[in-house]
């Protein structure tokens, strides 16, 4: 096992739905301005295209998933490629919660709502992508900096079903919870002083 | 004559160039042509969420390609659905001389721009197919079994054709111009 250096980031992709431009908002966050260099965002389209460098950089590297809806889009494409990703983030419990980026003295008047804008979130949309990316970036530093044991994988190119309606995607990807909106698969390494 | 029409931008998030193709999405959708179309999400497309699969299968989509590697394209060739248009924004902003600037998040003023015209593009090609008579869609049937990743995937799987600025047709499928409309 090698030392992790680049932790990738998978926004879940969508575009139909406020939430995932909030995913992909904090997507931007934490590999722009948080943690730029040390991660990446994955483009799910390049992947399933089968770019090299964009398989290379979620066979190489563990990857958190930003989920934005009940749906777990992000989490099922990994299902279907085989992969386990080291965490995920579920928007909808995070976004009930207080946010943890402000202070104290901030929480009150810091509303966490996705608001009705796609094409760039409005500010309590900027706030809930602001708080996600906080997360995010706080599993990206354990990961990269407590000797995550990060096991190379494989992404799986057989044939598969797609397009077919799976019930229960946090039983079929084996999640188990770490805390309120973060889950990680059973059979992937804890975080430490997460959980 | 169609009821509506899927837009689908490529659906990456990598290069600017799929924000532009996301926001011409938008611009379709909310401004331009609402309530006659409606945006293909991808992983919830290959999550099966039945909205998704009814938009390919029993509407024409319009797919936005925003760079050479062609991943809408692509995506729609695996799950053997073929688009009924394809807008290719390197065509438009080599056409327009306008730029994709560098902000992935937030769009820049010119590349906003860039948006609006792929957004006229596919609202060109949208219209022809809500409006003419004579355009008939041939329902289609998704591919349930696929192999993702792969990358073998062939160049221009739908022998795409030049139809006007930035618009191309896929071989096998029906005009949506009248002959004489565009240059």
């Amino acid at each position: 096992m090698d030392t992790v250096r680049k932790v990738a980031v998978y926004p879940c992709g969508g575009v139909g739905f406020v939430l995932s431009s909030i995913a992909r908002y904090a997507a931007y966050q934490v590999t722009e301005d948080m943690l730029p260099g040390q991660t990446e965002i994955v483009d799910a389209l390049r992947l399933i295209s089968g770019m090299p460098d964009e398989v290379a950089l979620v066979e190489e590297n563990p990857t958190v998933i930003i989920d934005g809806c009940g749906y777990q889009c992000g989490s099922n494409l990994f299902r279907l490629l085989g992969l386990k990703p080291a965490a995920r983030v579920l928007i909808p419990p995070i976004a009930k919660l207080p946010p943890t980026f402000v202070c104290d003295c901030k929480k009150q008047e810091t509303k966490l709502a996705p608001g009705m804008q796609r094409r760039v979130p409005s500010e309590s949309g900027k706030n809930l992508a602001t708080e996600i990316a906080t997360q995010v970036k706080n599993i990206a530093l354990v990961i990269l900096n407590m000797d995550y044991p990060y096991q190379k994988q494989k992404l799986s190119q057989d044939e598969n079903v797609i397009c077919d309606y799976i019930e229960n995607i946090p039983q079929a990807v084996d999640y188990v919870p770490i805390s309120e909106g973060i889950d990680r698969p059973g059979s992937m390494p804890g975080l430490a002083g997460m959980e | 004559m169609v009821e509506r029409v899927c837009i689908f931008p490529c659906g990456g998030i990598k290069f600017t160039e799929s924000t532009v193709a996301r926001i011409a999405a938008y611009i379709v959708n909310e401004d331009l042509l609402p309530r006659k179309t409606m945006i293909l999400c991808v992983p919830a497309f290959l999550r099966g969420v039945e909205e998704d699969l009814v938009m390919v299968e029993d509407y024409p989509t319009i797919v936005i390609d925003c760079h050479e590697e062609s991943c809408g394209t692509n995506l729609l060739y695996l799950a053997g659905v073929t688009p009924a248009a394809r807008v290719f924004i390197p065509d438009i902003a080599a056409e327009t001389g306008l730029s994709y600037g560098n902000a992935r998040r937030e769009l820049e003023s010119e590349a906003n721009d860039l948006a609006r015209a792929v957004a006229d593009a596919a609202v060109l090609a949208a219209t022809a197919m809500l409006e003419s008579p004579e355009y008939i869609f041939p329902k289609q049937k998704v591919k349930t079994q696929a192999c993702l990743a792969q990358g073998k995937i062939p160049v221009n799987p739908f022998h795409y054709e030049r139809v006007a600025g930035g618009i191309y047709k896929p071989k096998d499928m029906p005009d949506f111009f009248a002959k004489e409309s565009v240059s």
